[in-house]
């Protein structure tokens, strides 16, 4: 008796075991499931009979989706043997995407990628460098010289790890309607810019001159804004300084906080993102916008194309015309990636002269690709026509912005974006402001130059 | 040998006799947490110690403390941000405990629509920090909300924006996870409130007590546990709320609605600071610790009065 108990706890005992064995075994199984996904997600082989997937990243998912599903159709049809597994991702997190990704050993075997973050991803080794698969490429010599230029100059060793797709540059958007109804003609100077900007405001109907970024984003415009103004020949001068923090910067950074303090842009535009300051132009608030060519389309399809316009951004006290040359987007390819050969024919294909037209043409910015420039639509965008003639005017000077800086986001958003709204609500001087804002770029240079020579 | 053999059959049926089962049903959990809070804090101890910033790898490596003194002696931006935090902390949670307890013992009473009064109270609590930020952004936004009304009511030309002040900032953020907050309290309170015993209140007003005698010694007093319990919690979530405040405000303007945990997703989102990210972790789980383990303590917490 008391044997057939003990089998019958042995049984009972032996189900439980197995039970919990077979639960544990369920549970390692999810997370062997788990990982195993992961490591495919860089895109390895796919399937058998020598086909390839690679996993590539949009970095402006959803508004620039249609575009890229059109282009890697076309791709997979005249390669065959190679699928593009499209992701795309909001721009706003597309960096902290890329660096999870390195981080966690699978980042896609090619992605968009932009100047502002292009060093961080170089340092960390995450990249393959380009050269020699360009300079043995048909694309050799059909890529925009300047636009190669930017992408060496922000790679700390001057290798290209970006591919230029499009670039786009400032524009400054304003109501034409407006404008005529108050006799005004296009500001092409400052100091037009700041008189219309008081021509133009008329609080009681909610009507102002201008509307303002005063956050996400606020200090790259303004840093471009105050470069228009002041026609700096360099970022830094001869010593390494930054040439920033002049009291003529000064002067201009108060100008423009001043616009807000006296009510010429409306009282939210302290904490204006990219959307908000679009949706006020669009809807009728403004009368002057800072933006890129990125947004002409948005403009169209608000207010049609009679009563808005885009010029270039106006000339300072100087007189002397400035470009400033945004920095690159483009695919780049990652060095963990183990189908680079096919991923390389994904970024030629994506920047030959027919498919780089038709997305630049969709997205309504300047193509890479030479042969694309000059189709017959880029003339028909007064405002990228405008910026253009700009650049390849012989007096104008070009200037970047020095994206190749490690702490350039960390100065722009983390330290400068909210004193940049203190200037705003009177907290800070200007000077004080640019006086900073100068001694950490300068700092951030040298400290620059130590690490990678130069 | 008889005796060996003994010895052996014993020790056999001591070993028959381990019960492993328990140990296997909890080794899944167990590796579980390991995996998943155990692994993960202690590499924020691990890269507390450690400059780590993906930008700049040249500077990579062993720090000891030097991340804690530059946060304590060189950072002005975590003092700032850990004084919003108590203030934003000690606001919100003694508003929503006060509120909560308020609406709780409303609809603790008997009165026709209690259902659905009750519905309309615990509501806002089903909603998600991200779509509370995008009702209230609709709601400050000048085009949208408060301008518009201040226009179509001829008080202004709608250019009222809340969020452009710091004041105004703090203000508007607090009423917004306020209206999100008080459902909270007042779920847990009014179950609370319905255990407590009839006879009590009887034998107050026996005793002559008047009602706010009652509410002070009868109903607060058995409602201690929880409310110690509640605001515990909830000072906890609330020093950790990143979602409403990232989205309404972005922590500005001006930094003045940035609290601590805000600042640390700026140093791994934006800097990519692992490593001081890490230690200003450290810091706020300590100060946590460090707050809870007193206000356990002060308030004496599940000890019989």
């Amino acid at each position: 008796m008391a044997g057939a108990q003990g089998r019958g706890w042995w049984t009972t005992r032996r189900r439980g075991i197995t039970g919990v064995t077979a639960i544990g075994a369920v549970l390692l199984g999810l997370v062997a499931g788990c990982s195993s996904g992961t490591a495919s997600g860089s895109g390895s082989a796919a399937g058998s009979g020598g086909k390839v997937a690679i996993t590539f990243w949009d970095d402006n998912g959803g508004v620039r989706t249609p575009a890229w599903q059109k282009i890697i159709s076309d791709f997979e049809k005249q390669n065959p043997n190679i699928t593009v597994n499209y992701v795309g991702v909001g721009s706003s997190s597309i960096e902290q995407k890329y660096n999870t990704a390195i981080a966690g050993g699978s980042p896609p075997d090619v992605g968009m990628v932009s100047s502002q973050y292009l060093a961080s991803l170089v340092a960390q080794k995450a990249l393959v460098p380009l050269d020699s698969m360009y300079s043995s490429s048909p694309l050799n010599g059909k890529i925009d010289q300047a636009m190669l230029k930017s992408a060496r100059t922000d790679a700390p060793d001057g290798k290209l790890y970006l591919m230029p797709l499009t670039t786009t540059f400032d524009t400054l958007y304003y109501r034409t309607d407006w404008f005529k109804k108050a006799g005004l003609s296009a500001p092409t100077t400052w100091a037009d810019f700041f008189k219309d900007a008081k021509t133009l405001t008329n609080s009681g109907a909610n009507q102002f001159g201008f509307t303002l970024r005063g956050g996400a984003g606020g200090t790259l415009q303004l840093l471009d804004a105050l470069l228009y103004y002041t026609a700096p020949k360099s970022f830094f001068d001869g010593s390494g300084q930054a040439v920033i923090g002049s009291s003529q910067a000064a002067s201009f950074v108060q100008q423009m906080a001043d616009l807000y303090r006296n009510g010429e842009t409306p009282q939210a535009d302290i904490n204006n993102g990219y959307q908000q300051m679009v949706s006020e132009f669009d809807q009728g608030e403004a009368a002057m916008m800072q933006h890129n060519l990125g947004s002409y389309s948005n403009h169209v399809k608000a207010l049609g194309t009679s009563k808005f316009a885009g010029i270039s951004m106006p000339i300072g006290p100087s007189g002397t015309p400035v470009q400033v040359f945004p920095g690159d987007n483009g695919p780049a390819i990652f060095a963990k990636s183990a189908h680079q050969a096919a991923a390389w024919k994904f970024v030629e294909f994506a920047d030959s002269a027919t498919e780089n037209s038709y997305w630049n043409q969709q997205a309504q910015q300047v193509p890479a690709n030479t042969d694309a420039q000059s189709q017959s639509w880029v003339k028909q965008n007064a405002a990228m026509e405008n910026t253009l003639q700009r650049l390849d005017a012989p007096n104008t000077i070009v200037i970047e912005d020095p994206h190749y800086l490690p702490e350039f986001g960390t100065i722009m958003d983390v330290d400068m974006a909210p004193l940049w709204q203190k200037v705003l609500n009177g907290s800070m001087t200007a000077q004080a402001f640019v006086t900073k804002w100068a001694a950490e770029f300068t700092t951030a240079q040298q400290n620059y130059k130590s690490h990678n020579g130069g | 040998m008889t005796h060996a053999l003994t010895v052996d059959a014993a020790t056999m049926q001591r070993r028959r006799k381990f019960n492993y089962a328990p140990y296997l049903l909890l080794g899944p959990t167990v590796l579980l947490l390991v995996a998943f809070i155990a692994y993960p804090i202690a590499t924020v101890f691990y890269y507390s110690l450690q400059h780590y910033n993906v930008t700049e790898p040249w500077y990579n490596g062993f720090a000891g403390l030097g991340n804690f003194t530059q946060l304590l002696f060189r950072d002005s931006k975590f003092w700032s941000s850990l004084q919003f935090t108590a203030e934003w902390v000690v606001g919100e949670v003694s508003l929503q405990l006060i509120l909560g307890l308020a609406l709780a013992l409303v609809v603790n009473e008997t009165f026709r629509g209690r259902g659905l009064a009750r519905a309309i109270v615990f509501a806002p609590w089903a909603i998600s920090g991200v779509l509370t930020t995008e009702i209230w952004l609709l709601i400050y936004n000048p085009v949208t909300g408060l301008g518009k009304l201040e226009r179509l009511l001829g008080l202004g030309n709608g250019n009222l924006a809340p969020l452009a002040t710091t004041h105004g900032a703090f203000l508007s953020a607090l009423v917004a996870e306020l209206w999100r907050g008080i459902p909270f309290f007042a779920i847990l309170l009014l179950a609370d409130l319905q255990s407590v015993p009839q006879e009590l209140y009887e034998a107050a007003r026996v005793d002559r007590a008047n009602v706010f005698h009652r509410f002070r010694y009868v109903t607060l007093s058995h409602l201690k546990d929880a409310i110690v319990l509640s605001t515990l919690l909830r000072a906890v979530w609330e020093f950790n709320n990143v979602d409403l405040l990232y989205t309404l405000t972005g922590g500005g303007p001006a930094d003045s609605t940035t609290t601590l945990p805000l600042y640390i997703a700026q140093e791994a989102t934006i800097s990519h600071n692992f490593g001081y990210g890490a230690a200003l972790t450290v810091a706020a789980f300590v100060i946590l610790l460090a707050f809870s383990g007193l206000y356990l303590r002060l308030t004496r917490f599940g000890q019989e009065r």
